[in-house]
């Protein structure tokens, strides 16, 4: 077979069925993962904890050994050789500064095979890259979490490493911190010109950072995507929850419609019989319905400034819909809900696209 | 694997005493062996040494507790300076404080020639009590008033508001609270009241170890040695294994985050002097004993006989020392790296190993490394070479603590780091891991040093024929009654054990 990264020749990093189960534990921490990031893209490989996104990091690093696949570098198969012969950069969730080495060491670390002059000098540039020069004196300590990320990232670039790996890298900032610095982190790594793999558990920085995710369950790999599409159109039930709020609603699918509980729907691809459906809060329309069959009750109403969150019940069933400031609801108010976007059909938690096909497919085959 | 290799080699060789004991006990034909086991005296030595280590350890805890008690929870005055005096009595040996004690009394003892009291000289089981609970009430001492001071407040103050009166505050959260300090406490004291053998032998107290002693230096009987040694390290592994037992899978540590408020003073109003009499009377007895002593008896006959001996013996005890507490530091760190980052079951039985030199009593190791050197490397016998192996053998344990405690701080994603840097293993190793752990390395050191400097029974069994140290000076003048000779080398040894309390006080200090 011809490796299909030959074909595309902006693949940098491509990750080939690696497979790796931990002794006592019964699922794979990683499940035969394949995919590819592009050069000078940021990629992020997002997931809830344990799902097995850090132990792929460190797969790619060399810190572990996978039990089966390939990591390919750049055209280069990298799987048997050791960390620090891979060119592939690491930045710690602690951001592992040698705490007995000032900022400038730290940096001067790096670069080997110098001497000592230019070492000095060029941490120093790599340094003011970050915007910390003036701090090369100082120990790790006396810096703040935020700094000492910046740190961490100039080392990291100052080995001019063929792609930079980042482990949760807004996990131990404060979250007053965390929204400014993923935007200084993304700009730095845009700047550097650096390809980046990052692995997070929180949702939102994936999406404000990556330009493609990869969304992790259970050690294999969901949907991958841009952020915009894996949020707009999400391929399961998982997807569909993981990245947002959502509300899932069974239908009755008949080609480009599905008869729900809050009426018909426009369906974003054509399906019949049973399906699954996403809708998420801020496609949804509130409207007067008192005395009106189908209508749902306001259960809480929640003022966020620009917007207004709402929870209603429908027979039992919860709804949450986002609407903007001018749609204003009492709990206790009956209300009609309406699809202001098509709903998103979903497929079950596996790679088979049959489950939801299947009824259409059958129905053929008896005519 | 260049990790391994010396940490399995390091940890069989503590294994090896035990093995040649082991051998030379089988040697015996089974009648002479069963008649060696159930001999009645073998159970009077029991009794004997079990005596001796309860009274040590009761008396420690008499003098340990109430001491830390007012430094760790009152509004005594001048608790740092109670703290280091209690630390102190560390600097003065087992056989230094039997030493002081003889020197009180007897026809040519302080108390008659100064004060014209005839008192007997103490010896027998009190005698050694004295002198050994003097010496080790500090562990004790340590222990306690770190789980005292490290108490939450909340946590008595929450048994206060769900309707506990003090006393039951003090039974039901308190004291089971310091369950952990005293067990630690006690372990400590029980193993060194187990090993000790200078100040039995001077007090002339029949335990195992003096026994031990008797029959392979009088006696030359080496297989009852042997089986006497086997006992001894079979009741002390009881004192080992009683400690897990006691203690149990339950946890002392705080559960939750939130931080820890300290406890607030008790205030000792009207029985501040009842507390700073108990305070000088215990300090009078531990320190200003043996000080008094030896101050008597070196311008009692000033200038002393020897005293120009004291800078060539005080070398060859540090000649011996200085080497032992370096290759203690080099065998510890590949220990104390795997079982830090390579947790197995491989990596803990060879930490075992390396504590059970620790437990093993001193003169039994002597005696293994005796038979191992006669059998099987005669060309080690009484050599500085084999003194110096067993030295760190016996020591390792110390060196081991603050090593570990200096690599737990150090995370494994610095060696990471560098290897992502383009370091490899090996090269991470020496830049990151060993700056990290040097002054982890540089306490162990100087601990082992300072705690080989005034051993006394593995440097009476395996020191070359000649080489006397400080401890083997003051021991053979003072069991012959030679107490102004003695007393130099002994003044020498509290001088520069004190250095040791030092150390210990700083350590303390950091954590």
């Amino acid at each position: 077979m011809m490796s299909p990264e030959a074909l595309i020749p902006d693949v940098l990093l491509a990750v080939r069925e690696l497979t790796k189960r931990f002794p006592g534990v019964p699922r794979p921490a990683a499940d035969a993962l394949d995919f590819e990031v592009y050069r000078g893209e940021i990629f992020a490989l997002l997931g809830p904890s344990g799902c097995g996104k850090t132990t792929t990091l460190r797969l790619i690093a060399g810190f572990e050994r996978p039990d089966h696949g390939r990591v390919i570098l750049d055209g280069h198969d990298i799987t048997a050789k050791p960390p620090e012969r891979r060119g592939i950069g690491i930045v710690f969730q602690d951001y592992a500064l040698f705490p007995h080495l000032s900022v400038l060491d730290n940096v001067a670390f790096a670069l080997r095979g110098r001497s000592r002059r230019q070492r000095r000098e060029q941490a120093l540039t790599w340094l003011e890259f970050v915007g910390l020069a003036d701090c090369a004196n100082r120990l790790p300590h006396a810096l703040s979490g935020g700094q000492q990320q910046r740190v961490a990232l100039a080392r990291t670039l100052a080995a001019e490493p063929g792609i930079v790996l980042l482990d949760e890298p807004f996990s131990n900032l404060d979250t007053a911190l965390r929204e400014t610095t993923r935007l200084e982190l993304r700009a730095l790594l845009k700047a550097a010109g650096t390809s980046a793999v990052l692995v997070t558990h929180d949702q939102s920085e994936a999406l404000s950072v990556a330009d493609r995710i990869a969304l992790m369950r259970h050690g294999s790999i969901e949907q991958i995507g841009t952020p915009e599409a894996v949020y707009r159109t999400p391929r399961t039930r998982f997807a569909a929850e993981f990245l947002g709020k959502t509300n899932l609603v069974t239908g009755q699918a008949a080609g480009p419609v599905a008869d729900t509980a809050v009426g018909p729907v426009a369906l974003n691809e054509r399906a019949t019989g049973e399906v699954l459906l996403s809708l998420r809060p801020e496609h949804l329309d509130l409207k007067d319905g008192r005395g009106k069959p189908g209508a749902a009750t306001v259960v809480t109403r929640e003022f966020r400034g620009h917007d207004l969150f709402y929870r209603l019940d429908m027979d039992g069933r919860t709804f949450l819909a986002l609407t903007d400031y001018r749609v204003l609801f009492e709990p206790g108010d009956r209300v009609l809900l309406s699809a202001r976007e098509p709903a998103v059909v979903l497929r079950g938690p596996t790679r088979d696209r049959f489950a939801a096909v299947a009824p259409e497919e059958r129905a053929r085959a008896a005519e | 694997m260049y990790i391994l290799a010396p940490a399995v080699a390091a940890g069989a060789a503590m294994l090896l005493p035990i093995v040649y004991l082991v051998l030379r006990a089988l040697e015996a034909d089974p009648a002479l062996l069963a008649e060696l086991v159930w001999r009645s005296r073998n159970l009077q030595l029991l009794l004997n040494t079990l005596a001796l280590t309860f009274g040590v350890l009761a008396v420690a805890t008499v003098l340990a507790f109430p001491l830390a008690w007012l430094v760790a929870r009152t509004d005594i005055a001048g608790a740092r300076l109670i703290t280091i005096l209690g630390v102190l009595p560390l600097a003065v040996p087992g056989y230094v404080m039997a030493y002081a004690l003889i020197g009180l009394g007897g026809n040519y003892g302080l108390m008659h020639q100064v004060f014209g009291i005839v008192m007997p000289r103490p010896q027998g089981l009190w005698g050694a009590v004295a002198a050994l609970s003097l010496y080790t009430f500090p562990y004790l001492f340590l222990n306690l008033r770190a789980a005292l001071s490290g108490m939450d407040r909340s946590l008595e103050e929450t048994a206060r508001s769900l309707g506990h009166g003090p006393w039951a505050v003090l039974s039901r959260v308190t004291v089971p609270h310091l369950v952990p300090a005293l067990l630690a406490g006690w372990l400590v004291i029980g193993l060194y009241t187990l090993g000790d053998f200078g100040a039995v032998a001077l007090m002339r107290y029949e335990v195992f170890s003096y026994a031990i002693y008797t029959q392979y230096a009088a006696a030359f009987d080496r297989i009852y040695a042997a089986w006497l040694s086997l006992m001894l390290i079979a009741l002390t592994l009881c004192f080992v294994l009683a400690e897990p037992l006691l203690f149990g899978r339950r946890r002392y540590a705080r559960v939750g985050t939130g931080t820890s408020r300290p406890m607030p003073p008790v205030r000792l109003g009207r029985y501040r002097w009842l507390a700073y009499a108990f305070v000088a009377a215990v300090f009078l007895a531990s320190i200003g004993l043996p000080v008094t002593i030896l101050a008597y008896w070196l311008t009692l006959t000033w200038p002393p006989a020897g005293l120009d001996q004291v800078g060539v013996v005080f070398m060859r005890s540090a000649l011996a020392s200085a080497p032992a507490a370096l290759a203690a530091a080099v065998v510890a760190l590949p220990i104390a790296y795997l079982s830090v980052r390579y947790p197995s079951l491989l990596s803990r039985l060879i930490e075992r190993a390396a504590y059970l030199g620790y437990a093993i009593p001193p003169l039994t190791l002597a005696l293994a490394f005796v038979f191992f050197s006669l059998r099987s490397a005669p060309w080690l016998y009484q050599t500085l070479t084999l003194l110096i192996i067993a030295y760190v053998i016996s020591f390792l344990a110390l060196a081991l603590g603050p090593i570990r405690a200096a690599l737990l701080q150090a995370r494994p994603s610095l060696e990471e780091a560098a290897r992502s840097l383009g370091y490899s293993s090996f090269q991470a190793f020496v830049w990151i891991v060993l700056p990290l752990v040097r002054r982890g390395a540089l306490t162990g050191m100087i601990l082992v040093f300072v705690i080989a400097m005034k051993e006394l029974p593995i440097t009476f069994l395996l020191a070359p024929t000649g080489y006397t140290t400080l401890a083997v000076t003051v021991f053979s003048r003072t069991s012959e009654a030679m107490l102004a000779e003695a007393a130099p080398f002994a003044a020498a040894i509290v001088l520069f054990s004190s250095l040791f309390v030092g150390v210990l006080l700083a350590y303390e200090g950091k954590r």
